[in-house]
């Protein structure tokens, strides 16, 4: 759900400041057709490749940014980083490690459903819900963006919402592939933000607690305004 | 079957997924299925639950159509100053003026889960183009035999029915300390409003009398509300509903369905009773009054 709201208000944000944006739904996912277990992530990159050519028809725009949230960002750097000629590539969150990714789901599934076995149809394994091929599955776990061979030259913007280890290796590996990248760290921002908010805009606190009928400030109450603000401004910058 | 992504409503605001049946399928007479949003979520529904019962449906020949109230998903704020109740009655009313005049259908069922079954039941109560309505985890009332079985778990196994028995505790005693009903917290936007059991009885009685089917399902997800099969039926004991109300009990099931299998069960049991109820020459709606 957040991660719905979060693309739509950044969506809504960046046409507000004159960009043509699309966002889509995989394969499998969402209002697009067929279901998870038929999905992977070959389909999904492919995807990726159909949303660009279509945006480009649609807006008539030849340079082309994308920005990709979890394995969105995974999926859209490696798209970008394989031949897909892109501007500016905006990554928040990527799943780094794909093993650990997976591990993660797992973890969250069984919590979830408090150890009880869930089966998908035929060979699938269900993580948080959704049934995947086992085939789906041991691609997702294959995903190492630590070693992933570059092409092309956009510009690199890595978003992160806190400190992971993970994404200081993929820095790391982006810069010494000798590509321009640019790290964002949003808990820095929210640290700053709440700080504003202790030290006397104490109305403005107020403010977004009071008025729920407004939409700027219903999203902020459910996801984070100052991330979108930030990757708004960071690729009105870029361009 | 087919899809369409179409906007509605008085600015256009609303965004909806119309599925439309193949014509060899396809019933003009039949009711059209509005699916609402479960809580926040946008209209895909808890684990696309929405879109696959959705795309059942059609594939059948029936029209369906998931859509975002006002302020959720990717539909816009309402320009409608109004409470938000009312703001929900109206893009309801849209989805339905919607469909009448592109689809030329005007009857309806309505499906929903938590907030949207409380909606679904607030709508179908007042407006007479809706034959039917299904409600997953709806309102729920605690009974004698609810406290029972809280109590005879606790006693059995203290430790995992400690949450229940907290959540219970709490509740008595923000009522006694800050009078029967009254919330201590402030009311959100989106709260979901309980009406008091009798306003509810009442309502159910009036569907009922009318004629309105009605499918109650309710999850294990709930337990500090909902605890047995049959609650349902004993918190409404005064209420005859005459044959209009089904209920059904999953208390393997989460409140989101997040098993495949309890959700590939629950998409049966909701198809099954749409094809059984509004299939065959359909559900007609009494006019009273």
């Amino acid at each position: 759900m957040r991660t719905h709201m979060a693309i739509r208000q950044l969506a809504i944000q960046l046409s507000s400041v004159g960009f043509d944006v699309l966002k889509f739904d995989y394969y499998g996912l969402g209002d697009s057709a067929g279901t998870s277990e038929e999905g992977n992530p070959d389909i999904w990159r492919d995807d990726i490749r159909t949303a660009y050519r279509e945006l480009k028809d649609i807006s008539g725009m030849t340079s082309i940014s994308i920005i990709g949230l979890r394995l969105g960002a995974t999926l859209a750097a490696e798209a970008a980083f394989t031949g897909l000629s892109v501007k500016n590539l905006l990554l928040w969150d990527p799943v780094v490690k794909g093993r650990e990714y997976v591990e993660e789901l797992r973890k969250l599934t069984s919590s979830v459903l408090k150890g009880k076995q869930d089966h998908g149809p035929g060979n699938c394994e269900t993580l948080v819900g959704f049934p995947l091929a086992a085939h789906t599955i041991s691609m997702l776990s294959a995903i190492d963006l630590t070693h992933i061979a570059f092409k092309g030259k956009m510009k690199v913007f890595l978003v992160c919402s806190e400190d992971r280890e993970e994404y200081g290796q993929f820095h790391r590996h982006i810069e010494t592939a000798g590509h321009p990248v640019r790290m964002i760290n949003l808990s820095q921002i929210r640290d700053k933000a709440s700080l504003e908010i202790q030290e006397g805009h104490v109305e403005e606190a107020e403010k977004m607690v009071a008025q729920w009928s407004d939409q700027d400030e219903f999203d902020q109450a459910l996801i984070a305004h100052y991330a979108i603000s930030e990757i708004t401004s960071v690729l009105k910058s870029a361009v | 079957m087919k899809e369409k992504a179409v906007t509605f409503g008085q600015d256009n605001h609303l965004v909806g997924i119309v599925g439309i049946p193949d014509e060899a399928v396809s019933h003009p007479h039949k009711p059209t299925i509005l699916f609402l949003n479960a809580g926040l979520l946008h209209r895909v529904g808890p684990y696309r639950m929405s879109v696959d019962l959705a795309r059942s449906l059609s594939s059948e020949g029936w029209l369906t159509m998931r859509f975002d109230l006002s302020g959720i998903g990717d539909s816009q704020f309402s320009r409608e100053i109004a409470e938000y109740r009312e703001i929900v009655k109206s893009d309801i009313r849209a989805a339905m003026d919607f469909i009448r005049d592109r689809y030329k259908s005007n009857s309806f069922v309505l499906i929903g889960l938590c907030s949207g079954a409380s909606n679904a039941q607030m709508v179908a109560f007042a407006d007479e183009r809706i034959v039917g309505a299904v409600m997953m985890d709806g309102f729920a009332f605690r009974t004698a035999r609810f406290y029972g079985q809280v109590l005879k778990k606790y006693l059995a196994q203290p430790g995992t029915a400690f949450s229940t028995f907290k959540v219970i505790l709490m509740d008595q005693c923000r009522r006694i300390f800050h009078g029967k009903g009254k919330s201590t917290r402030r009311p959100s936007m989106f709260a979901n409003i309980m009406p008091s059991r009798k306003t509810l009885a009442q309502e159910f009685r009036v569907m009922a009398e009318q004629r309105v089917a009605m499918l109650c399902i309710y999850s294990g997800g709930i337990p500090h509300y909902y605890k047995y099969a049959g609650q349902f039926f004993d918190m409404f004991r005064n209420v005859d509903f005459r044959g209009t109300l089904q209920l059904e009990y999953f208390p393997e099931a989460d409140h989101t369905y997040t098993s495949v299998s309890e959700r590939k069960k629950l998409i049966a049991c909701i198809q099954q009773w749409i094809n059984n109820v509004h299939g065959a020459g359909g559900f007609r709606r009494n006019r009273i009054g």
